[in-house]
């Protein structure tokens, strides 16, 4: 019985205090590619885009405590985004706060000029 | 001091169950469902089997409109998404176009449980049986200090901050669907 309520309380407590500096996830809504090396884009909600893209995922991440910042969070967002083969992340949103601040966008392709 | 031994297996035990029940409150907290709404502006179509494709850029060319939909918890991006969906295809379309897809912070207050139990002593009158040095035997009365453990729920508020995601968007039908 103690060794399942220990078992139990490392994997609930033990996860929840020791999170990854900060969350990320995406959901794809297009097609991914090989990871992208330079330097991300970010376009606020309400900027043009600025050039043709693909649509590849939703993104959002989540940064706690020291990692509540704007800087962890966008660029984690930027990470993930890079991840799945995307240069820009456009229609951000950045919620800040004291315990807990987070991001969305939309992970995007830029489509090379004609 | 006479520690009653006899006493700590059960206290032992109702630790360990409220522990598993803190666990699980701690769980139910941290895995709030999703809600999802919709408001159709097309007349009612059957829900789609189909697969919803999801776009939060670009709307369907030549598609129908079927109505509202929005879905929010302080849940995984997946887990919204997922609700939005299935809002969609419950108007029957196969195709969800994200409006808006954003965070908003709320400062709430969360209740926790926790044992705060103590040892408690209080003295016990016991009869004794004692054999005296000229082979009688006298019975007589002790009063002796016995240490239990008393178990107790207390309860704690603090605010924590919950990240609420939320989605709102449009379901559509596009030609390659029904028609």
């Amino acid at each position: 019985m103690r060794t399942i309520a220990a078992v139990l309380l490392l994997a609930v407590f033990g996860c929840r205090h020791a999170p990854p500096p900060v969350e990320a996830e995406h959901v794809l809504t297009g097609v991914t590619s090989a990871p992208y090396t330079g330097a991300v884009r970010i376009v606020m909600n309400g900027s043009p885009p600025g050039a043709d893209y693909d649509e590849v995922a939703v993104v959002s991440t989540r940064g706690t405590n020291g990692n509540a910042t704007l800087a962890a969070v966008l660029g984690a967002l930027q990470a993930e985004a890079a991840r799945l083969g995307c240069d820009a992340v456009i229609q951000v949103r950045y919620e800040p706060g004291g315990q807990v601040s987070s991001a969305t966008g939309v992970a995007v392709r830029t489509r090379p000029a004609r | 001091m006479i520690v009653a031994k006899g006493a700590q297996p059960g206290a032992r035990y109702t630790r360990q169950m409220r522990g598993i029940c803190l666990l699980l409150l701690s769980l139910s907290c941290a895995y709030r469902p999703v809600e999802s709404s919709a408001y159709a502006v097309a007349r009612a179509a059957p829900s789609s089997a189909g697969n919803v494709r999801i776009s939060a850029t670009r709307d369907p060319p030549g598609a129908e409109e079927l109505g509202i939909v929005e879905a929010h918890g302080s849940a995984t991006l997946e887990a919204v998404i997922s609700a939005f969906r299935q809002r969609v295809a419950g108007m029957g379309g196969d195709y969800g176009r994200l409006d808006v897809v954003a965070t908003k912070n709320a400062v709430v207050q969360e209740s926790r449980s926790y044992e705060c139990g103590s040892n408690q002593t209080h003295d016990e009158t016991r009869f004794v049986t004692r054999a005296n040095p000229d082979g009688t035997v006298s019975t007589g009365t002790e009063t002796v200090s016995v240490t239990t453990y008393v178990s107790q729920t207390c309860w704690e508020t603090r605010d924590v901050e919950v990240v609420t995601l939320s989605v709102v968007g449009r379901a559509f039908r596009t030609a390659r669907e029904g028609r």
